[in-house]
């Protein structure tokens, strides 16, 4: 073999070796831009998911919807606050409006026979601030519902619509 | 072998080695954070859950669940309607993809079990029975 024709060989080789790096090293930053890609939707995902946790857990503690017995109180939501807070709400959007921030709905869900009824205390729904049937993500916890008429409880569903 | 063979197969190597260090380390990261963050997350629900499943009034609002699980283990008495009445409870109160599981102890015993068996899981602080018994409810992670 002549020396041109080893000179072709060699570069043939380099020029192989090359392509080949060069499409490994492509298919190694597709991959990892995919993985930073899902994690940082994953940590969109769970600081969204923080975020109207924290206003779940304020809502619960929130002397307007928490339930007492004689001054003392308890881990419940009371129902009848619930039913009358649209009147408090009213006259302190601005204040709610702050605590409640880019909250697109807050409810409570009970089971009831009839879920058409709209008359406390047989209603299905609470509804507490914006509307339930917006665009958005529910974020939800279990709680206990007082009932102070009927000094009864029920479990209820307290569901925000917030962003996705 | 020629010498541009053992070339490539020797980078090919490297970079492979490369990716699956990368994607090692990528999960093993995101693993830690999402179970961080979900213990956050059940701690609340957890709680909220068992103090609403225990204070519920059922049988036609007469008594309150703790009272019956109370009935179930100081008498033995109607332990098949309580636990029945604790999976309707649970089925309410849980989205179908939160897997979850309330135990009912007598004494060290568990007397009631429903739901899965978590490998690991956040608990809610148990509720105390009167009669020595408690109830222990864990949230899968």
């Amino acid at each position: 073999m002549s020396i041109n024709h080893r000179g072709q060989l060699e570069i043939g080789i380099t020029t192989m070796v090359l392509i080949v790096f060069i499409v490994l090293l492509l298919l190694s930053l597709i991959l990892y831009f995919k993985f930073t890609y899902l994690e940082l939707e994953e940590d969109r995902t769970t600081l969204l998911d923080q975020k109207y946790n924290s206003i779940l857990s304020v809502i619960i503690g929130l002397p307007e919807f928490r339930c007492s017995r004689g001054g003392i109180e308890s881990e419940c939501l009371d129902a009848a606050k619930l039913s009358a807070f649209s009147g408090v709400y009213a006259s302190n959007k601005e204040h709610y409006g702050n605590i409640f921030g880019t909250v697109n709905g807050i409810w409570v869900d009970v089971p009831v026979n009839d879920v058409n009824n709209l008359n406390y205390p047989d209603q299905g729904r609470f509804s507490v601030y914006g509307k339930a049937d917006l665009k958005g993500g529910i974020y939800s916890v279990p709680v206990s519902l007082y009932y102070p008429e009927s000094k009864k409880y029920k479990i209820g569903i307290l569901k925000i619509r917030g962003e996705l | 072998m020629k010498r541009g063979q053992a070339e490539i197969i020797g980078l090919v190597i490297v970079v492979l080695l490369l990716v699956f260090a990368l994607i090692f380390f990528v999960k093993i990261k995101g693993f830690e954070d999402d179970n961080e963050s979900r213990l956050i997350r059940s701690n609340l629900r957890a709680n909220s859950a068992l103090n609403a499943l225990m204070k519920v009034h059922i049988e036609n609002d007469k008594k309150q669940m703790k009272d019956l699980v109370d009935d179930c283990i100081t008498a033995s008495k109607d332990c098949d309607s309580v636990e029945r009445k604790l999976r309707e409870a649970l089925l309410y109160a849980f989205e179908d993809n939160i897997n979850y599981n309330l135990t009912v102890y007598r004494g060290d015993v568990a007397d009631i079990s429903l739901g899965r068996t978590c490998k690991s899981s956040i608990n809610a602080s148990p509720f105390i029975i009167r009669s020595n018994g408690k109830v222990e409810l864990k949230i899968c992670t």
